[in-house]
Parts: structure tokens; C-alpha cells; sequence
């Protein structure tokens, strides 16, 4: 057992505070892994803990894959946002979980959740007792990926030990990780259940962050989840506060025993959209424990868990009538949905890895991640770009090649359709020519 | 079924773009027409990483003639042993 998980965190920010920003962070798992490498009394240092630790958890929505968002997107009063992923905050709460990290369960308090529907930046925070924490831990150091992947990251940096001797063990770890193409998993060792990967395919997000400091450990993981609709919902008078509030909390638990699960049972994921409820190991009846029938019967048709006959009981709020008869006019599409859903994950799952953006036009890419060049020129390196129109099915894929600022300076299809196959933009952006 | 090819098989490929029995056109087109390929699933990260690798071996840099050099196949390349020997 991990005896602070948070120490171990802080240790994460403080580490890439030294390197600059470098993208993954050294966590429990990891730490423990740093000290049996570059002894206890390093590794201790780096784990100077702040006095509080938060879980910080983005709830982000896609109109795509949210009843309820497309809904809103079609009021004459909706705000939602049109591009697609936006984060709000919800709430300030407590998660508890039992001695197996199973059970998550989320003390909602009606007063500082006031403040955060009123409050800025779009964030939810919760507290975690530290031996939540470490069974997190212990979950996650269990998983094969992860040490799979670790140990094929300590087995480069030995080999890499004789060659860069210049550099530490720690060092020598990131730029095999990097070499490796495992960047994150540094963070998956100790990144919880609500990181990269795992997030993905869950729709759990979240990320920790040092309360002393307020800056995040972890890189945002971004995705999707529901409670961006539910709380435009709430914005635009379709739900009173009180149900609002009760369905963010509602999603919110349902995501994090998502995550928790897959830790415990590492492989393909059903969500929501595809699979029963059975399937997905939380029973419906969560919901209705934790946020009562009136609004159990608005969440379980938004999110489309197979529990609908919960919707035909009698309304208890002209809010939940419109969001059932939402619920039902988009159920001839949820086919279509979960067809196209499930094509997303697949190529999420493949093509992704270095993060996916959707466009206006509801076209999505998949990034790969970005294959470094070793000569130090004015290109850092090119990541592979794949297209996807969920309307018409059309794909395309393109390598893209930038430069030390980040700027694209080159697009080339793939495959080759032109002599001249690549597209060459100047440093500002704009287009020069094939070459 | 289509699936993946070997590590060993791409191995072979990168030592051939090493020796130059493999021209980069030819390694890219190879290797962007697996990944290209929905119905060959992505079963094994490290041979799915040097198959991005490859694909991108044929890309130009506006500084340079291209913008991996025989350097960076070597590099990929041991890299991929390494692994193989785990």
C-alpha cells in the first residue's frame, strides 16, 4: 500500500516544474518505481506534499453524443456551445469510496454547489481521502498495460544508461518513455483512473491538481461526458437547480465507477451508448438512489441506459417532460448514434493517441503523436492526421510536419496524389506551395 | 483476417530502408496502407509506433531534404530490437 498518493502528486508537479513543462508527471507508482531506481532519499524529496490534494474533473459534453445537447443546440434559448467540447463546473463534493475502490459514492452540498454553478472557469473539484487514493493506486499498479509498459520504459533507460551517461535515471526514464512512444504512461502509473487512455474510452475525466499552487499535475485529458448538457439545461430553465445539480452529481458517480471498473478490469470498455447497464457494471438503480426518481427518469433517458421505462412514469416537473419527450424523439437516432460511436472509439483507440479534435463541420481528427526528428532543425517532428466525416463516412489521412513553434509547415496525403505531395506553409500559417 | 505485421517483419523493412533495398516511398506506401486498413485492428503499440514512423520516412523539411534522416531509421530500429529482446 501506497502511503500518500498525494505526496507522491506533488512530487509529480514539482518534477515537471524542473523540466519545463515536459508532459508526463511522476506519481505514486511511478515515484516508487523512481526510488527503487534513484534511491528512497530522491524520491522523497521530489515528494514534498501540499497541504491539501484536489481532484479536478472537467466535464465536457459532445452534441453528438448527448441527447440532451442536441436538444439544447435546437432551443430557441440555447448557449451551448457549437463547437462541440466545452467545460463547465458543476460542483464542489466529496468522493467516498469503499476499501475496493468499487463503490464510489458523491456527497453533493446543495451550497457549494450554488457557488460553483455560479462560479467561473468550468471546473469540479473534489476532495479524496487519502486511502482512496492509495487502493486507486494499488488498482492501477495491478494493471498489465501499465506495467507492461513500464517496464519496457526502465528496460530502455538501462540500455540507454551506457550510451547517455550524462544523464540521470530520471531523465533517461522520460526520454525512453518518449522514445517509446509511452509518454503517458508515467501518468497512467499514477494517474488514477481518469487519465488518457482509460478517460478515452470511459468518458471519465478528470485531473489532479496541487491545491497549494492551484496548477494541474496532469496535462488536461479532456473528452466527454454529459454534465456540460445538463448544466446548460439548467441554464436555460429546462431544469430546475435542485435536478440539475442531482444529475451532474448523478453522471459525475457514474463516470467515476466507469473508471474505477475498467482499473479492475483492464480491456475493451462498453459505454453507455452500446452496451446495457449490466454490462457496464453499474446497475440504473445507482441513480435512482442517489438522485431520486424525478430526476432518475430525465438522466436515465438523456444517457440512453436502457432504463426508459423509468421516463413513462408520471413527469414530476414540466423540465423533465420536455427532456423526455427529447429523450424519445431522439431514440430513432440512437441507432445511427451508437453505430457512429462506436466507430469513433475504434478509431480513437487507433488512430488518437496524440488527441482528437472535432471540427466545425462535425468532421473529426485523430492525431497520432508527434515522431521527433533527431536533427535539431527548424522541424521538431510530424504525427500522423486522420479524418473522419461522421455524415458521410468519408476518411482521409495526412501526415503533418511542425516546427519548433508548433506551427504545421507541411501536409502530405497519404497515400501520395500528387508528384509533388507536400503542402508547404511558412512559419506564419500561410501557404507557400507542393513541393 | 488481415492483422498487423511482425515486429520481425518490420524489422526487416527498416533494415532494408537502412541498406537502401527499400527506397522511403516505398516503405511509406507500405507502411500507410496497413494503417490504413479499418479492418486490420490495432493489436501491438510497438509495431503500430514504427509503423508511424515509416509512413512518415518519405516527408520533406523546408530546411533539409527530408526531415527523418538514416540516423533517425537506425535510431527507430534499435529501438524496436530493444524492445523485441523484452
Amino acid at each position: 500500500m501506497l502511503r500518500s498518493f498525494g505526496s507522491g502528486l506533488a512530487g509529480g508537479a514539482a518534477s515537471v516544474a524542473v523540466r519545463g513543462g515536459v508532459r508526463q508527471n511522476y506519481s505514486a507508482v511511478a515515484m516508487d518505481a523512481l526510488a527503487s531506481t534513484i534511491g528512497n532519499s530522491i524520491a522523497e524529496s521530489m515528494a514534498s506534499s501540499p497541504s491539501t490534494l484536489t481532484f479536478q474533473a472537467d466535464m465536457k459534453a459532445r452534441r453528438d453524443e448527448n441527447p440532451l445537447l442536441d436538444f439544447m443546440a435546437s432551443h430557441p434559448r440555447q448557449d451551448v456551445a457549437t463547437s462541440g467540447n466545452e467545460p463547465y463546473v458543476f460542483a464542489n463534493r466529496y468522493l467516498l469510496a469503499d476499501s475496493g475502490g468499487s463503490m464510489i459514492d458523491v456527497q453533493p452540498s446543495p451550497t457549494e454547489e450554488a457557488v460553483a454553478f455560479a462560479g467561473s472557469g468550468g471546473r469540479v473539484k473534489l476532495n479524496m481521502p487519502n486511502e482512496v487514493l492509495d487502493d486507486m493506486a494499488d488498482n492501477v499498479a495491478t494493471t498489465s498495460r501499465i506495467k507492461a509498459d513500464l517496464a519496457n520504459i526502465d528496460a530502455m533507460a538501462d540500455h540507454l544508461k551506457s550510451k547517455i551517461p550524462a544523464l540521470s535515471t530520471d531523465q533517461l526514464r522520460q526520454v525512453a518513455a518518449e522514445s517509446l512512444g509511452l509518454q503517458d504512461s508515467l501518468s497512467y502509473a499514477g494517474g488514477i483512473a481518469f487519465q488518457a487512455d482509460t478517460t478515452q474510452r470511459t468518458q471519465a475525466v478528470a485531473q489532479w491538481l496541487n491545491a497549494d499552487t492551484s496548477s494541474t499535475v496532469q496535462s488536461d485529458p479532456g473528452l466527454v461526458d454529459n454534465v456540460s448538457g445538463i448544466y446548460n439545461a439548467w441554464r436555460t430553465d429546462q431544469l430546475g437547480f435542485s435536478d440539475a445539480a442531482k444529475m451532474a452529481v448523478g453522471q459525475l458517480r457514474y463516470s467515476a465507477t466507469q473508471a474505477i471498473n475498467e482499473l479492475r478490469a483492464p480491456g475493451p470498455i462498453p459505454n453507455e451508448f452500446t452496451s446495457p447497464p449490466s454490462a457496464l457494471g453499474v446497475q440504473p438503480v445507482v441513480f435512482e438512489d442517489l438522485i431520486g426518481a424525478g430526476a432518475a427518469k430525465g438522466f436515465a433517458s438523456l444517457i440512453g441506459l436502457g432504463i426508459r421505462d423509468a421516463a413513462k412514469g408520471a413527469a414530476t416537473t414540466s423540465a423533465e417532460v420536455a427532456v423526455a419527450k427529447s429523450a424519445a424523439n431522439t431514440e430513432a437516432r440512437s441507432a445511427a448514434q451508437a453505430a457512429n460511436l462506436r466507430e469513433h472509439y475504434r478509431q480513437l483507440e487507433k488512430y488518437g493517441q496524440g488527441g482528437l479534435k472535432e471540427l466545425e463541420s462535425g468532421k473529426l481528427r485523430y492525431y497520432g503523436e508527434i515522431k521527433p526528428a533527431t536533427n535539431p532543425g527548424e522541424m521538431i517532428g510530424a504525427r500522423r492526421v486522420r479524418e473522419w466525416d461522421p455524415l458521410t463516412g468519408n476518411k482521409r489521412t495526412w501526415y503533418e510536419t511542425i516546427d519548433q513553434t508548433g506551427t504545421v509547415r507541411s501536409v502530405a496525403p497519404k497515400p501520395v496524389t500528387h508528384p509533388q505531395n507536400h503542402h508547404i506553409f511558412d512559419a506564419n500559417g500561410n501557404y507557400v506551395g507542393r513541393r | 483476417m488481415r492483422t498487423l505485421p511482425t515486429k520481425q517483419e518490420v524489422l526487416d523493412v527498416l533494415n532494408k530502408l537502412i541498406s537502401d533495398e527499400l527506397t522511403r516511398e516505398q516503405v511509406s506506401s507500405w507502411a500507410t496502407a496497413i494503417m490504413d486498413d479499418d479492418e486490420i485492428p490495432m493489436t501491438d503499440g510497438i509495431v503500430w509506433d514504427a509503423l508511424e514512423k515509416l509512413g512518415a520516412s518519405d516527408l520533406i523539411a523546408t530546411d533539409r531534404p527530408f526531415l527523418y534522416e538514416v540516423k533517425d531509421f537506425v535510431i527507430w530500429r534499435d529501438s524496436l530490437k530493444v524492445q523485441m529482446d523484452q
